[in-house]
């Protein structure tokens, strides 16, 4: 019997205006068939530092993180 | 010799009904064919049809009669009152029985789980109707103190503890976050607690409120001033106030929260 963990995106969501919901699984699998699998969120805002996330998720920010989608979240968010 | 001959009666002679059994029945409609008040048995040879995994239009020209048994209906076992029925995954046309675990739908539309789960799909499929349960979801996040730039600047925290369930529209968060280090965050600028796992409903004026508490290492915050942790519309982040001045409060700075400082948030937003 072997356990094995892995990760993989588990969904993308793009919001209408560019703010990306990325869902991470932690799957266990005992011989190959799946037996666990928990969920890890975060949201990357348009503009945000992609570089450490996953390549599918670094090719969605270029497509939608264009300076027109930055400039538009950065000019509509809640000052803080 | 003699030879009698017995006449044949006609049936086509009969008035509608065309004829009639029986001494109390009553005449039906001008279609009626045949009335009787006892029993008269009507068959062609062929079976009907066995129980199949869905449905087709039938080719037979006599109507369906009552005194027969479908065939292909097995495995009945156990039945619960009111169960759910279910089929074979492989076969496709067994009906499955059930133990004392059956799910069942009561006469009055209640559905009742007796043992297992309700699983919804792993991506949610939408809903707009206010009265549908359309996702639910569990799971953990990482928050991060910020400030207003949102970004990475080296802050880390020895403590980040994030557990989320989303029911419907509604996610409910509980956070524990101690900072070790404000990195290179602008300690004048307002203090956010960033790595929700959601962004909230882009509602005008839906501000959500959140419970602190176990708060800790606040070293340049004034005592006796309570924090006001909420989440406006259209974030992904938590903002932190001080009710220090009169009129209300003011914006919570990273200084305040400073580098060793910790909090515990419980509460639930839209989205």
């Amino acid at each position: 019997m072997a356990l094995t963990e892995r990760t993989e995106i588990g969904s993308r969501e793009v919001l209408a205006d560019g703010q990306i919901q990325v869902r991470t699984d932690t799957v266990i699998e005992r011989d190959g068939i799946e037996v666990s699998r928990t969920y890890h969120r975060h949201v990357i805002v348009p503009g945000a530092d992609v570089s450490a996330e996953d390549v599918s998720v670094q090719r969605i920010a270029r497509v939608e993180h264009t300076k027109q989608v930055v400039d538009a979240y950065i000019k509509a968010r809640m000052p803080a | 010799m003699t030879i009698n001959v017995t006449p044949i009666p006609k049936l086509i002679e009969f008035a509608a009904p065309s004829f009639t059994f029986g001494t109390s029945n009553a005449a039906g409609s001008a279609a009626t064919a045949v009335a009787s008040d006892s029993t008269i048995l009507a068959f062609d040879t062929t079976d009907p049809a066995a129980v199949a995994a869905s449905a087709a239009v039938g080719s037979a020209t006599t109507t369906a009669r009552r005194d027969h048994v479908h065939a292909g209906v097995g495995g009945a076992g156990t039945v619960v009152d009111e169960s759910i029925a279910r089929f074979d995954g492989t076969s496709g046309a067994s009906v499955q029985g059930y133990s004392s675990n059956s799910p069942t739908i009561s006469d009055s539309g209640v559905i009742t789980l007796a043992s297992g789960n309700l699983v919804f799909p792993a991506t949610a499929a939408a809903s707009a109707g206010a009265n549908s349960l359309s996702d639910y979801e569990q799971g953990t996040f990482s928050p991060l103190l910020y400030d207003t730039d949102l970004s990475d600047k080296s802050q880390a925290g020895d403590q980040r503890v994030g557990s989320y369930t989303k029911v419907g529209n509604r996610v409910i968060i509980s956070l524990h976050l101690r900072m070790s280090s404000l990195g290179s965050l602008t300690t004048g600028s307002n203090a956010l607690i960033g790595g929700l796992p959601f962004t909230s409903a882009n509602t005008s004026l839906l501000y959500h409120s959140l419970a602190p508490s176990n708060t800790d290492g606040f070293d340049s915050m004034t005592a006796g001033y309570g924090i006001l942790p909420s989440i406006y519309e259209n974030n992904n982040y938590v903002t932190l106030r001080v009710n220090d001045v009169a009129s209300g409060s003011s914006g919570m700075t990273v200084a305040e929260f400073s580098a060793n400082g910790n909090i515990t948030l419980t509460g639930s937003y839209n989205v």
